[in-house]
């Protein structure tokens, strides 16, 4: 049984000249990582705790005209009534994750930055082209949610920078599709989501992207691209070639069951038909 | 290390360490009988306490996040006039309430009266699904808690 030391920063100043000094540290502000997972009586954390679920800086939510940006120690039951979270299946898919008491403390930085595999929201925030900011002792960036899966589609985080901001522009949703695929997704079961977006204006689907997260991340820029600007309802020419885009791609990452996949990718081509502006 | 919160309306200053649960803070510092919580994953629910208001599982928090918290058990409402009617009404409503899952219920119960305006249907069924008990009936749980925010509405309109 390792004490740690408990370190609770009262600021994001704080935390920073903390995590500079400190070696060996773990992070907490919800409990993912270690909540459900550590079934002994005693906890057991790195040398050195941060506690930053009472930093000001990383519990606030603002919204402008064109973006949302909500703090990574914000709890998920704290996004239930936000963009995009107030949309419906949105919401439904929020609230698969635990139960209210688990919503109630579980945080979306650390449902983000899970490391082992993509969580619940994953698939749905890529489609909404999440921006994550990390901070780092003397700066910070910025970087799509996408960048957090690596060539292979496994989840990547690199060390030594803090996830402190999630921002989502807003956009018109005009077709939302959400499927649960496979098994349990929590903590380490083979399931995830495959979740697709668009935006259809003037007849014509402005935005569109379809996004598979569970152990691994599946996205296709280039079937995306060939629905982006086409007319809405999309000729049966390219809702064939899309198939057909999506039919090889996934049979290069030789991970995901095409056959199981292609019918759901069809299903929601089917639901975008079928959607208005 | 030394740290204070405010237990049921009074501040707690307890001893603690990074691997000690919040439950076990509770139970065996500060003397809470509520909780129970044998699974220490969450699934029992019988480990319930309000943080700020709200649920959670203590047996799923580490102590340290007590700090400079607001904490509320089963024990703070008690003596409240609300209660033994919400557990008289689960009475009549023949939902007798077995040991393990009576203080998460009472909890959500009394949450729901006191801190929730107006809750809907879906809100009193939704707040007990952190109870995983199949000793009551949802339905009859949700008709005792609407019923006393029914009576204390006409109670609260009466001189």
């Amino acid at each position: 049984m390792n004490i740690s030391e408990i370190h609770y920063p009262r600021s994001l100043q704080e935390l920073m000249l903390l995590l500079e000094r400190e070696m060996n540290v773990q992070i907490v502000a919800g409990g993912t990582t270690f909540g459900y997972i550590q079934t002994t009586r005693y906890l057991s954390f790195e040398p050195s705790i941060m506690y930053i679920g009472q930093i000001p800086e990383l519990r606030s939510i603002h919204k402008t005209e064109r973006m949302i940006s909500f703090g990574a120690a914000c709890t998920l039951s704290e996004l239930e009534h936000v963009y995009p979270f107030e949309h419906g299946q949105a919401r439904k898919l929020l609230h698969t994750i635990g139960t209210p008491a688990v919503r109630n403390i579980a945080t979306i930085g650390g449902h983000l930055m899970y490391g082992k595999r993509f969580l619940s929201l994953w698939a749905l925030l890529a489609c909404f082209d999440a921006e994550l900011e990390f901070r780092a002792f003397s700066k910070t960036s910025t970087k799509n949610i996408w960048y957090s899966a690596d060539e292979m589609g496994m989840p990547t985080i690199e060390s030594g920078r803090l996830l402190t901001r999630i921002r989502i522009p807003l956009q018109s949703i005009d077709h939302l599709f959400i499927q649960r695929i496979g098994g349990a997704v929590f903590p380490d079961g083979d399931g995830g989501y495959l979740v697709s977006v668009a935006t259809i204006d003037r007849r014509t689907i402005s935005n569109f992207k379809l996004v598979i997260a569970g152990p691994r991340a599946y996205r296709d820029y280039d079937a995306e691209q060939r629905i982006i600007a086409a007319p809405h309802p999309l000729p049966a020419r390219i809702m064939q070639t899309v198939m057909r885009m999506y039919a090889e791609s996934l049979r290069k990452t030789n991970f995901w069951n095409v056959e199981l996949l292609l019918p759901l990718i069809s299903q929601v081509l089917e639901a975008l038909q079928r959607s208005t502006e | 290390m030394n740290i204070e919160f405010d237990l049921n309306g009074r501040v707690q200053k307890v001893v603690i360490t990074s691997v000690e649960r919040a439950i076990d803070v509770l139970t065996r510092q500060c003397g809470i009988k509520s909780l129970s919580g044998t699974c220490l994953e969450g699934l029992c629910g019988t480990c319930l306490i309000l943080l700020e208001g709200k649920p959670v599982y203590s047996c799923l928090m580490p102590a340290f996040m007590l700090r400079d918290h607001r904490v509320e058990t089963t024990e703070y409402f008690t003596k409240m006039r609300e209660y033994s009617l919400l557990n008289s009404e689960l009475t009549k409503e023949g939902s007798a309430l077995c040991s393990s899952c009576h203080n998460g219920i009472m909890l959500m119960g009394m949450m729901l009266i006191r801190s929730v305006p107006a809750p809907t249907r879906g809100e009193i069924l939704s707040s007990l699904s952190n109870v995983h008990c199949d000793s009551i009936d949802p339905d009859d749980f949700a008709d005792a808690v609407l019923k006393i925010i029914q009576h204390l509405g006409i109670a609260r309109k009466m001189p």
